[in-house]
């Protein structure tokens, strides 16, 4: 299957891009509109993020890490023959009834967030998908897509990795598990941010491919 | 640019039309006007070429080197 022109891996993706891009719109509009009258709603966009749900009886759904105290579970394999085998680095998600408080409005917020950047990230990768299409790859607009989603993983991560560690950090201040204990650890993934650099460079790859392209065709 | 590209006055000079050019060395239009309202950035050598044979003339009767406004002004300073 060829990459750029129609009927090629750049008209797919557009056609998904589309889907996702109506998807979120949706899901934002219906998800502000809904809060806004009360109505109960619930909206979940990541499982490591913050999940709102609204209504009558307010929850959050909060990302946590934590880990199991060895002493009060211990985790055997007896045909195997191991008695002292550890559960760590556990994650999941703390779901708890919630006052419509700053607590639920910063969550909400950053629920927002999501879906706004996600909608303006999607649009510049449809704009970039249909120059593909339409084989056309080298134009100034690319090359600035590119850079604007390279710096958007990079504040994408780098925010998801803030709101875990302060949602953890909330939940190891305020509630406590029998046997299981909550921590608040960093937990950037590098390979995002690293990601993100990478993007960068094709960007700027692409910025000397449109000054060459620009150059080749006053070339008579 | 310095360089210019004297193609009008070759043409006016031979009585010889855009179009006609155009279809004698098998350069689009847009091209040959890209040519010669000095827009281009490069001229290649077959074009070149072609442009002398079906004028007869030199490479220097369609280039001129002119004085730009940046090089006077560096010469000045």
């Amino acid at each position: 299957m060829k990459g750029m022109g129609r009927a090629s891996i750049s008209s797919l993706l557009m056609v998904l891009l589309n889907a996702a891009w109506y998807l979120c719109a949706v899901a934002l509009v219906a998800a502000l509109a809904l809060t806004l009258v009360g109505a109960a709603v619930g909206v979940h966009i990541d499982v490591t993020g913050p999940s709102v749900e609204t209504g009558r009886n307010v929850t959050l759904s909060i990302p946590v890490s934590l880990h199991v105290e060895g002493d009060t579970h211990r985790v055997t394999a007896p045909s195997l023959g191991i008695d002292d085998a550890q559960l760590h680095e556990l994650r999941g998600a703390l779901k708890f009834p919630a006052h419509k408080g700053p607590l639920f409005v910063a969550n909400f917020l950053i629920l927002v967030g999501w879906l706004a950047l996600a909608l303006w990230v999607i649009n510049q990768l449809r704009g970039f998908f249909r120059t593909l299409r339409d084989r056309r790859p080298f134009v100034p607009a690319n090359a600035l897509r590119l850079r604007r989603i390279a710096w958007a993983v990079i504040f994408f991560e780098l925010a998801r990795a803030a709101i875990i560690f302060f949602e953890s950090y909330y939940a190891m201040t305020h509630f406590s598990v029998a046997g299981l204990a909550f921590d608040a650890r960093p937990e950037l993934n590098v390979f995002a941010v690293v990601n993100g650099l990478i993007i960068l460079v094709i960007a700027e790859v692409f910025r000397e491919g449109t000054r060459l392209a620009d150059e080749q065709s006053l070339t008579i | 640019m310095a360089i210019r590209i004297r193609l009008d006055q070759v043409l006016l000079d031979r009585r010889i039309t855009l179009t006609d050019l155009a279809d004698r060395i098998g350069i689009t239009i847009a091209n040959l006007s890209v040519l010669k309202t000095n827009k281009a950035r490069a001229i290649r050598f077959s074009t070149l070429e072609a442009l002398c044979r079906e004028l007869d003339c030199q490479p220097g009767d369609l280039l001129q080197w002119t004085r730009d406004e940046v090089a006077t002004s560096a010469e000045t300073a």
